[in-house]
């Protein structure tokens, strides 16, 4: 008689229990596949960003300001027209060469060895 | 027995699905699969059913007189009435842990069977530190307290209930002690969740509030509970004598106290992090502790009766929560610094930390004493325990500073308050606090520390009110609003405010009583015969008529009572009955205490011994203001609700 009950209500817990699992039924009650945290990282990259000008890297994700030519985290060669200026540019990176410098602030090229003021 | 059998039967699926649901939440939680957590989930809603299962059938053994299950034959005999064969069920340790167990079970089945909402991502990791608990409780009654233990044969009657647990504050108090401790397990699981998913902003804190007020009163009530029980069964004349089991139940109160305060900075001003995570857990450690010490016979009390090797699972349990909790906690370190910093010495915060540091420094002091036997017994080998003058000595001052802190701190703005700012609001309660004094000192009071105890209430108590009718005044005005409805306004919208003002009033009330019945307790010892009076204090007893060593009817008690007229001048007050009986259970007297209270005293009489001639021993005391700590009690209760009653819904 013991052993009948014990059998019994033994089943019962395991079909309780088991039934979650089943195939199918995906829980009601679901662990967040993005974490408030997660969220919470990706509100301060936006208002980072914003800060910074808005700009992310199209491979990482990872905000740049808007001169800069190469994402700071992944290396990746960042989108858009760098020469803002019209002013003449580097000829190995296209960079804006202020008059006087003798080498490219963005890459170190070589720009005007003999065109010292 | 098919019942006991079932009944452990019960207690093995417990445990199964305890286990199940601890390591389904920590691998659903881990690997983001949301079908283990649910399954986590039924299997605690299971583990709650089971307990109860489990709970109506140690009833139904206990109720049926079923003698071959031991802790049945030990704690129930047919003679015994229904009312204590339900305090039977914890007055055991295998019982107790079944209440335990179960208190716990169900709580944290109401707690998951909502929807998680704020707490979707803690939820998970606390589900798996209470399923744990579980567990770890499922385990112990399974291994070494069974309490559905079988005897070799049947025997014709019980041992039947110890004379001093029958009584009705005997029936509630341990219900109320173990949910407060299975209650204290809810923030401390939230803390630990924190700790894991490096949430430790005030979320968890102000998620898990309400459980935390409700194991904060429940466990402020059991205390008193345990005091009034104490009072009127231990014959003694005191309703706390520094005993290890009463000890035990307060150094909890206090950390959960320094707990509830300290919540409340992070909340308001992200300090306290680390702090927090810290207290939430060692008040749930302490609760362990103090189970530990009523059953494991650490260390010998009126109370623990029981000893066995249990003790070594307890400290195994509570060494593995702290460890995790301090090794989670250095992995986090970076997250457990808040954005607030302390400011000035003269801002609120500050008096919080000072606040904090009080009552750990009192939980401290009180377990040091109470572990103090158990230290000289391995050091020197003779126990020596501490008398309640060395308690007094340092709880005494240290109470008196925390409730002094209780009247300055809502005085003191955040961050910063200039020193002339702080006494220009304060002269008032300076005023009436040394106008209190006076009096007191102008009417013959004569103890200095009843003086300044009385003095310091009366400051807090004028800070109180003050604020409370600031509150009021500001709302007549503005809202113009007539007193009654100002203030039910003013209550309903601050309710976290207003509620712990009185909870706060409430304790100067118990204050009040602790101090009056310490100051004054008087004391007569008298022998009189059948006929002869005595004047105590103001009142006259004539004794009047005894009962000797009448075997009542089932044979198992025989009552010795003596019947005393109380007159107060020539008008009879009442008649009183204290009793000294003699239980064959116990082959001893047990006294119970005839007791007359009032708003001024108590008077407080035990019958100490009974001659077959009617020559009777009297022990009469007159204890001052007792019936304030009950007062104060009540009054906490109130409070706990205001503070703790959901918010009122906004419409749309």
């Amino acid at each position: 008689m013991g052993i009948a009950v014990f059998f019994v209500l033994t089943l019962v817990v395991a079909g309780i229990i088991a039934y979650p699992l089943l195939p199918g039924r995906a829980a009601k009650q679901s662990v967040p596949a993005v974490t408030d945290r997660d969220i919470d990282r990706a509100v301060d990259n936006l208002r980072r960003g914003r800060s910074r000008g808005g700009h992310f890297c199209p491979a990482c994700g990872r905000t740049y300001q808007a001169e800069d030519l190469f994402c700071v985290r992944c290396g990746h060669a960042l989108p858009g027209d760098k020469v803002i200026s019209t002013g003449p540019a580097c000829p190995s990176c296209g960079a804006e060469i202020h008059k006087g410098d003798q080498f490219c602030a963005k890459c170190g090229h070589r720009t005007g060895a003999g065109e010292a003021a | 027995m098919v019942l006991a059998d079932i009944g452990y039967g019960v207690l093995l699926l417990t445990l199964a699905a305890a286990a199940w649901a601890t390591v389904a939440a920590v691998f659903g939680a881990w690997k983001r699969r949301p079908e283990l957590v649910a399954s986590a989930r039924s299997a605690l809603l299971v583990t709650a059913g089971l307990s109860t299962l489990s709970a109506i059938l140690l009833l139904i053994l206990l109720f049926s007189h079923a003698f071959e299950v031991r802790y049945v034959y030990e704690h129930v005999a047919t003679f015994l009435k229904p009312a204590y064969v339900l305090a039977a069920f914890w007055a055991g340790l295998e019982g107790s842990q079944l209440l335990w167990l179960w208190m716990l079970a169900v709580f944290t089945g109401m707690l998951v069977w909502r929807k998680p909402t704020w707490d979707r991502e803690l939820r998970p990791w606390a589900m798996a530190a209470l399923a744990l608990t579980q567990a770890f409780f499922a385990f112990l009654l399974i291994m070494l307290t069974n309490p559905y233990e079988l005897l070799p044969s049947v025997p014709a009657e019980g041992v039947s209930l110890n004379p001093l647990l029958q009584n009705f504050w005997m029936i509630i108090h341990p219900p109320i002690i173990f949910a407060a401790y299975a209650l204290w397990t809810i923030p401390a699981a939230y803390a630990f969740a924190a700790l894991v998913t490096g949430r430790l902003d005030a979320g968890w804190l102000r998620g898990t509030r309400r459980w935390t007020l409700a194991a904060w009163a429940s466990l402020g009530i059991g205390i008193l509970v345990g005091a009034w029980w104490a009072y009127l069964e231990l014959g003694w004349g005191g309703y706390w004598g520094w005993d290890p089991v009463e000890n035990s139940s307060l150094i909890p109160f206090l950390v959960g106290t320094a707990f509830v305060h300290s919540a409340i900075i992070q909340d308001r001003r992200d300090m306290f992090r680390a702090w927090n995570v810290f207290l939430a857990t060692l008040t749930f450690v302490l609760t362990i502790f103090a189970t530990f010490v009523t059953r494991s016979g650490l260390i010998q009390s009126v109370h623990a009766f029981a000893q066995s090797p249990i003790g070594y699972y307890y400290l195994g349990y509570m060494l593995l929560v702290l460890a995790a909790t301090i090794g989670l906690m250095l992995a986090r370190r970076r997250d457990l610094q808040g954005e607030g910093q302390l400011g000035d010495l003269l801002s609120r915060e500050f008096i919080f930390l000072i606040t904090n540091l009080l009552l750990l420094g009192s939980a401290a002091a009180v377990l040091l004493g109470t572990l103090w036997p158990t230290f000289t017994e391995a050091v020197r080998g003779v126990a020596s325990s501490l008398g309640p003058e060395n308690y007094n000595r340092f709880m005494g001052p240290l109470g008196l500073l925390l409730v002094l802190l209780i009247g300055i701190c809502p005085l003191i703005d955040w961050r910063k308050i200039s020193s002339q700012q702080l006494l220009k609001s304060m002269w008032i309660q300076v005023v009436v606090a040394v106008i209190t004094a006076v009096l007191l000192i102008v009417f013959g009071v004569r103890e200095m520390w009843a003086v300044v105890s009385f003095a310091v209430t009366a400051f807090v108590a004028t800070t109180i009110v003050l604020q409370l009718a600031q509150g009021i005044m500001a709302r007549m005005r503005a809202a113009n609003e007539n007193v009654l409805k100002a203030t039910a306004q003013a209550v309903a919208n601050n309710r976290r405010r207003y509620g712990g003002q009185i909870i706060h009033f409430s304790i100067l009330l118990i204050v009040i009583g602790i101090t009056g019945s310490q100051a004054y307790q008087s004391e007569v010892q008298v022998a009189l015969a059948t006929g002869e009076t005595v004047d105590v204090g103001g009142y006259t007893l004539a004794y009047e008529d005894y009962t000797f060593q009448q075997v009542e009817e089932d044979g198992n008690k025989a009552l010795n009572e003596a019947v005393l007229d109380v007159y107060r001048g020539d008008r009879k007050v009442t008649t009183i009955r204290p009793q000294r009986n003699l239980h064959s259970s116990v082959q001893g007297a047990v006294t119970e205490v005839a007791l007359r209270s009032n708003l001024k005293e108590d008077l407080y009489v035990v019958l100490a011994s009974l001659e077959a001639d009617g020559l009777a021993a009297f022990q009469v005391l007159i204890n001052p203001m007792v019936i304030w700590l009950w007062i104060g009690g009540i009054v906490l209760i109130f409070g706990t609700l205001i503070a703790g009653w959901p918010p009122r819904k906004r419409g749309r």
